[in-house]
C-alpha cells in the first residue's frame, strides 16, 4: 500500500494509530510493539504477499546470524560468521537485483544465449537488507547488546522508513519511546509529526508529480532517438533534478513524520543538497543515510583516508560505484556513480586548495560560495542524466543537447510567448524550429522550475521549516535543530494552521491520481 | 511531557482543513468545467449554432449534454448525422454539399455514445437519412469508456433496449464519481483558471468568423482547431507515439489485446443492422492515422489489433451492404503528413480527401 494512498491515509494509518495508543494505554508495551510489526507486515504484504516469505527469510537468518556472532568468543568464529552473513545477504540481494543485468552483459560479451526468467525485484530490498548488514557489523563490532526478535522485527519492518528509508542504525531505534507511555496520545507528537508527513506529501504530489510530465516527454522522446536541443535538455535534465530532490525527499519527510506519530525520532535524510558547496558537501546533504552507510560500511574498512591521498582517491571511486550499483543494475547507475566518485575527488583536491590559499570550504569570498553551489549543482544535474536516462545512450543524448551539439535554437512552442523578440532571435541566427518534442506547457513548466530552483536555493528545507520541534533524531553537522538562520518556521498558531491547512488539502487533492515513489524501485 | 502544541491550533488546524475542502469544492462547483452551477452552458452553445453562428473558444463540456440541447432545439430532420469520436469532429458539412447537416460525434466519444446521441435524434423523430458512423480500433476493446452516455441515460438505456442487447453489453465503467472530481487537483486547477480568466462565467462567444486563431465549434457542429495546439511535424507525433508506448500508456485506450470483444462487436452490428433497418444509409469513416503514428503501431504489440479492427469492420460492412470510406493506413487514403493536425486526427484537407470517393446521390437517393 503505498503512503500516497487514500487508503493508506484515511484506513491504514488511523487504524494503526489507534491500536498502537491503545496498546500503549493499558501499558502494553510489546503488544504495541506486536501490533506496529503486524501493521507493517500488512503494508508490505500489500504490494505482494510474496515478498513477506523473503522479507521473513531474511530477519529470521540475520536475527539467527546476529545472535551466533554476538555469542561466539573466539575472534576467528565471528570474523567467518560475519562474513557469511554479509555473504549470503549479498548474494540475495545479488540474485534478486543484479542476475539479469549479469546474464545481458554475458551475452553481450560473449555472444552467448543464456536466458534466465525475468526476475521480479522485491519492493525495498536494498533498503532492508543493508540495514541487516548494518546490524550484522555492529554486531561484531560490539555496539549492539543483546536484541530481542521483536524488536529486531520492528527495526526491519517499521513501516514508515522500510520502503525507501531513511536507512536507520539498530541503535537509532532504541529506546524509541522517551517516556510517557502513561500518556493517552503525544500531541505535540501527532501534530507535528502529521504536519511533517503533509509537508512530505505536498512534495511528493504538487511539485514532483507536477515535473514528472515534462521529464517522462524528454526523457523518453529521447531515449527513442530523438536529439533534444540546448534548452529542451537542460530543462529536462533540471526538472529531473527537482522532481527526484522533491521525490525523495517528500518521502523521507513522510517517514519522519509517521515515525513521529508512533513516537520515533527517525534520522535526517536531506538537508537542501542543492546548496552544496562541492560534491563533499553534496553527500552530507544528499540521502544522508545512504551517505553514512557507504562511509562507515564501504569507504572506512576499504582504508578511507587513511593511507594517502592516491588510496583515499581509488577508495572514494570504490564506494561511488558501490553507491551506484546499490540503486540498480545497470550501467547507467555504474555511470553516476563514477561520475560522484569523479566529482569527490576533484572536491577533495578543490578542497586542498582552498585549504593552501587559507580559506575554509564554503567560507572564502561570497560570489566564490555563490559560483561553487552553481558549479556543484551543475555537475550533480549532469550526473543526474545518468541516473534518469534508460540507456547510456539516451543519456548521451541528453548531454549532447546540453553541451549544444544538437543545436541551440530555443523550442517553437517558446515562439507564442517570445512575441516580437522572436524576430530579433531569428535575425541573430537562433531559428524557431520544431525540435522534435511538443510541450504545450513550456512557458509554464520554465517558470515552474525557476521557482522551485530558488525554494532550493534561498527557502528553508523541511526540517528548518519545522525547527521549533525538531522533528529528526538527528541535525545537521550536529548543530541545534534551531540555529538555522531561516525566518519562515512553522508555529503551532493561526497562520501556521492556515499554511499547514492548505498544504494538507492541496496534498489530499492532488492524489487522484497515484504514482509511486522514485526511490520505492530502489 | 506538557504538551506545546495547544488544543486551540488542532481546532483551527481540523477547521481550517474543513474550510479548504468546501472552498476547493465550492469554486469547482461554482466555476468548474462541468459546470454544476449552471446547467445552461451547454443551451447556451446549442442555441448559438442553431442561430447559424459559429462558437468560439467552447471550452471545456459535456458533449452529451449539448448533444441533447441541441437535438432537443431541432426543428427539421436532417439528412446526414455524423457520429464518432474526435477523430471524426473535422467532417464538415461541404463533403454533402445540398444536405441539411450536423457533426454529432464527441470527443472521447465511443460505442455507447452514438447509440445515445443517434437515440436523441430518433426520440425526437427526426431519424437521419444517412449515419456517417467514424468507427475507432478502439472501439472493440472489451470496455467502453465512453463518458457521455451517461448524461444520454435514459436514450442510452432505450437504443439499448431496442437492440435487444444483453446487460453484459451495455453494463459499462464505473459512474462518474462528481465528488471525486469537485475534490481532485486538476479539477481545481481548471476551476481557478475559470473564476480568473471568465468573470462572465462562460468562455465562449458566438462569432461569424472561421478562423480566428482560436478553437471553434462550427455551425455544422464541426470543429475547428487552431494549428499552434497541434503536433504537425513527424517528428513530434514519433516523439509523443513513441514515448506513450515506452510508458506504457494505452494509445486512446487501445490495448495490446489481439482479441475483439464479443460483446462490442455483438453491439456495434446490432446497432448497423437496426439503421439498415430503419432505412438510414450507412457509412463507415475509418479515419486514418498519421503515417508515423501508423509505422510506429505497425511496430508495436498494438499492431493486431489494429489490423484485425479494421479487417473486422470492412468485412461487416460488406456484408451488410455498408459504405466504407477511409482506412487506418493513411497510404490507403492518400493523406500525406502535412493533412494530419496531430497523430490521430486529419486535418481538413486530409477529410476532403479521405471522402472525395464518397457517391453521395447513391447515399441520399
Amino acid at each position: 500500500m503505498p503512503l500516497n494512498s487514500y487508503a493508506f491515509i484515511f484506513m491504514f494509518l488511523p487504524v494503526s494509530l489507534l491500536g498502537y495508543y491503545s496498546l500503549r494505554r493499558f501499558r502494553a508495551q510489546r503488544l504495541s510493539t506486536a501490533w506496529l510489526v503486524a501493521s507493517s507486515v500488512v503494508l508490505y504484504g500489500w504490494f505482494n504477499p510474496l515478498y513477506l516469505a523473503l522479507m521473513a527469510g531474511s530477519i529470521s537468518f540475520n536475527y539467527a546470524l546476529g545472535a551466533a556472532i554476538s555469542g561466539s568468543t573466539r575472534m576467528g568464529q565471528r570474523k567467518s560468521l560475519l562474513a557469511l552473513a554479509i555473504a549470503v545477504n549479498l548474494l540475495c540481494l545479488g540474485y534478486f537485483k543484479y542476475a539479469n543485468f549479469f546474464v545481458e552483459n554475458v551475452n553481450a560479451v560473449f555472444g552467448s544465449d543464456f536466458n534466465l526468467n525475468r526476475i521480479i525485484l522485491p519492493l525495498a530490498i536494498s533498503f532492508f537488507t543493508i540495514q541487516q548488514i548494518a546490524f550484522l557489523v555492529d554486531r561484531y563490532r560490539g555496539q549492539i547488546g543483546r536484541t530481542d526478535f521483536l524488536d529486531y522485527c520492528f527495526f526491519v519492518t517499521f513501516f514508515p522508513k522500510l520502503i525507501a528509508g531513511p536507512i536507520v542504525r539498530y541503535g537509532e531505534m532504541f529506546p524509541r519511546q522517551d517516556g510517557g507511555v502513561d500518556v493517552w496520545l503525544k500531541r505535540d507528537d501527532l501534530v507535528v509529526g502529521l504536519s511533517m508527513f503533509f509537508i512530505g506529501l505536498f512534495k511528493k504530489v504538487i511539485i514532483a508529480d507536477g515535473l514528472a510530465s515534462y521529464v517522462n516527454l524528454v526523457f523518453g522522446a529521447t531515449g527513442l532517438g530523438s536529439g533534444p536541443t540546448l534548452i529542451v535538455s537542460w530543462v529536462g535534465a533540471v526538472a529531473f533534478a527537482l522532481q527526484l530532490y522533491f521525490d525523495f525527499s517528500g518521502y523521507s519527510d513522510m517517514a519522519i513524520g509517521l515515525g513521529m506519530m508512533f513516537g520515533v525520532r527517525l534520522p535526517m535524510n536531506f538537508h537542501s543538497p542543492y546548496k552544496a558547496i562541492d560534491a563533499v558537501d553534496f553527500w552530507r546533504r544528499w540521502h544522508i543515510t545512504l551517505s553514512r552507510f557507504l562511509r562507515d560500511y564501504v569507504y572506512i574498512p576499504l582504508g578511507g583516508n587513511r593511507k594517502g591521498p592516491v588510496r583515499r582517491n581509488i577508495n572514494l571511486m570504490l564506494t561511488m560505484l558501490v553507491g551506484g550499483l546499490w540503486h540498480g543494475a545497470g550501467w547507467t547507475f555504474i555511470m553516476w556513480g563514477a561520475l560522484h566518485g569523479l566529482y569527490l575527488v576533484i572536491s577533495h583536491a578543490w578542497r586542498g586548495l582552498q585549504g593552501s590559499l587559507g580559506w575554509k570550504a564554503g567560507a572564502g569570498p561570497r560570489p566564490l560560495t555563490a559560483a561553487t553551489i552553481l558549479v556543484t549543482f551543475v555537475a550533480v544535474t549532469i550526473a543526474w542524466v545518468f541516473f534518469r536516462a534508460d540507456s547510456v545512450h539516451a543519456a548521451t543524448a541528453i548531454l549532447r543537447g546540453m553541451f549544444g551539439l544538437n543545436g541551440v535554437a530555443p523550442p517553437v512552442e517558446l515562439s507564442l510567448l517570445l512575441g516580437p523578440l522572436k524576430e530579433v532571435l531569428h535575425s541573430i541566427g537562433f531559428a524557431l524550429t520544431s525540435l522534435g518534442i511538443a510541450f504545450p506547457q513550456w512557458g509554464v513548466t520554465i517558470l515552474w522550475i525557476s521557482l522551485l530552483l530558488m525554494l532550493c536555493w534561498f527557502g528553508p528545507n523541511s526540517q528548518e521549516f519545522m525547527a521549533n520541534y525538531r522533528p529528526t533524531l538527528d541535525t545537521f553537522d550536529g548543530q541545534p535543530a534551531q540555529s538555522s538562520r531561516t525566518r519562515l518556521r512553522w508555529s503551532p498558531n493561526v497562520l501556521g494552521a492556515i499554511v499547514m491547512a492548505a498544504i494538507t488539502v492541496l496534498a489530499i487533492i492532488g492524489l487522484t491520481q497515484v504514482s509511486s515513489f522514485i526511490y520505492s524501485q530502489f | 511531557m506538557k504538551n506545546v502544541v495547544g488544543a486551540r491550533y488542532l481546532v483551527s488546524y481540523i477547521g481550517m482543513v474543513a474550510m479548504c475542502f468546501v472552498m476547493v469544492a465550492g469554486i469547482g462547483y461554482y466555476a468548474g468545467p462541468a459546470h454544476l452551477a449552471s446547467r445552461h452552458y451547454e443551451d447556451g452553445m446549442a442555441a448559438i449554432l442553431l442561430s447559424g453562428s459559429n462558437v468560439g473558444n467552447p471550452g471545456n463540456f459535456d458533449w452529451g449534454t449539448f448533444e441533447k440541447c441541441y437535438v432537443s432545439e431541432l426543428r427539421d430532420r436532417l439528412e446526414v448525422v455524423v457520429l464518432g469520436s474526435s477523430r471524426s469532429r473535422l467532417v464538415g458539412e461541404h463533403l454533402f454539399e445540398g444536405n441539411s447537416f450536423f457533426n454529432s460525434s464527441v470527443v472521447g466519444g465511443r460505442l455507447g455514445d452514438c447509440l445515445a446521441i443517434y437515440g436523441l435524434y430518433e426520440g425526437r423523430g427526426l431519424v437521419p437519412s444517412v449515419v456517417v458512423l467514424g468507427l475507432d480500433p478502439w472501439w472493440l476493446e472489451g470496455w467502453d469508456a465512453g463518458l457521455y452516455w451517461r448524461s444520454l441515460k435514459e436514450q442510452y438505456v432505450s437504443m439499448a433496449g431496442r437492440l435487444n442487447l444483453a446487460p453484459s453489453s451495455v453494463t459499462i465503467g464505473e459512474e462518474n464519481n462528481v465528488m471525486r472530481d469537485l475534490l481532485s487537483l486538476p479539477y481545481f486547477v481548471e476551476s481557478v483558471g475559470n473564476l480568473i480568466l471568465y468573470r462572465n462565467g462562460v468562455p465562449y462567444f458566438a462569432t461569424d468568423e472561421t478562423n480566428y486563431g482560436g478553437a471553434l465549434m462550427l455551425r455544422d457542429g464541426s470543429s475547428s482547431w487552431p494549428e499552434a495546439l497541434g503536433a504537425t511535424s513527424p517528428e513530434q507525433v514519433k516523439a509523443l507515439e513513441t514515448l506513450a508506448l515506452t510508458q506504457g500508456n494505452d494509445l486512446v485506450g487501445l490495448s495490446h489485446s489481439a482479441e475483439l470483444d464479443e460483446d462490442r462487436k455483438r453491439c456495434l452490428e446490432a446497432f448497423v443492422d437496426y439503421l439498415r433497418s430503419e432505412k438510414v444509409e450507412l457509412v463507415f469513416y475509418l479515419a486514418p492515422f498519421h503515417p508515423t503514428t501508423y509505422d510506429v503501431l505497425m511496430h508495436s504489440d498494438y499492431r493486431s489489433t489494429l489490423l484485425r479492427a479494421e479487417t473486422y469492420f470492412r468485412d461487416m460492412a460488406h456484408d451488410k451492404g455498408v459504405t466504407v470510406v477511409g482506412s487506418y493506413d493513411p497510404q490507403e487514403t492518400s493523406c500525406a503528413k502535412e493533412d494530419f493536425f496531430d497523430g490521430y486526427h486529419p486535418t481538413v484537407s486530409g477529410v476532403d480527401k479521405i471522402f472525395s470517393g464518397l457517391d453521395l446521390a447513391l447515399l441520399t437517393k
